[in-house]
């Protein structure tokens, strides 16, 4: 299942909202009691979504995490960007072979 | 008035305790004199009790910007049986009281904040960023009525469900009274 957070930033977006600030827009609380995640408080100009419409975002939250996380890698995997300048400046058909190699190996879903 | 100088003040034989004094009367020691004690002292100024420090002793996994109650389960010491079930709740006084949460996590810049919460709200906050088990810490001094209690909450934005570091070093919370 999705991040909660994730869901709700896609809620706002199909709903004209370019971003989302979690600190004071929404609230997000887990009381540990195995209840899981809710919304604690909704301060934004749109209707606080029901937790079936969020559902409705579950597949595509999944997929932008699992590509988020992708991306994550593939900038690990990267390096540095004076690394990588380095490497142009000796064998920028190098260092093209080498970042193709790691989005093959990191394909986005 | 009279002077009584002695060498050694002590019981009489057979005695093992000597009383200075009675009730409402009250024994002076004068400005510039010490009293220099190699002894056991007791009922002198105040103890910083109730005083405890418990911690996270598993893995607890935080979903991405969600401010979550930390799980602290284990106590090093609880003076007074009032940390319970993740909350701490002394009788009245003033307290100093301290907490830390920390991601575990490296290579990845993160954000996490540490929140003492007084009966659900919040009373301490920080935020702290870094790209190495990033803990974020507070303390803070606070007035307890026998009733208030606190709770050690926290929140990353991780993008993903983040565990938090175990262990007393890593992810603790605690206090102790204050003598006033």
């Amino acid at each position: 299942m999705a991040q909660l957070s994730t869901k709700i930033e896609m809620y706002c977006t199909a709903n004209g909202l370019a971003s989302v600030d979690f600190m004071t827009e929404v609230m997000l609380q887990d009381d540990s009691d195995g209840k899981g995640a809710y919304i604690k408080e909704w301060n934004l100009g749109i209707a606080k979504p029901t937790m079936e419409q969020l559902a409705s975002y579950d597949a595509d939250a999944n997929k932008q995490e699992q590509n988020n996380q992708i991306r994550a890698t593939r900038k690990a995997e990267y390096g540095d960007i004076g690394d990588q300048l380095d490497e142009i400046y000796k064998d920028i058909d190098a260092w093209k072979t080498r970042i193709a190699k790691v989005k093959a190996d990191n394909p986005k879903v | 008035m009279s002077t009584l100088k002695v060498d050694t003040l002590t019981t009489r034989d057979g005695q093992s305790s000597l009383t200075l004094g009675a009730s409402g009367k009250t024994l002076t020691i004068p400005s510039g004199a010490t009293i220099s004690n190699s002894g056991t002292a007791t009922g002198f100024g105040g103890t910083n009790t109730p005083q405890f420090h418990a911690y996270l002793s598993s893995s607890q996994t935080l979903s991405n910007s969600v401010l979550t109650k930390i799980s602290i389960d284990t106590e090093v010491f609880d003076s007074d049986n009032d940390f319970t079930s993740n909350k701490w709740t002394p009788s009245a006084g003033t307290y100093f009281v301290y907490g830390q949460v920390r991601l575990q996590r490296n290579g990845v810049t993160d954000q996490i904040g540490c929140y003492i919460r007084k009966n659900g709200a919040d009373l301490f906050t920080r935020f702290a960023y870094g790209n190495y088990y990033t803990a974020s810490n507070v303390f803070g001094t606070v007035s307890m009525n026998g009733t208030d209690y606190l709770e050690l909450w926290g929140v990353h934005q991780a993008g993903s469900n983040t565990d938090i570091s175990p262990n007393s070093d890593k992810t603790f919370f605690g206090g102790y009274k204050i003598i006033t």
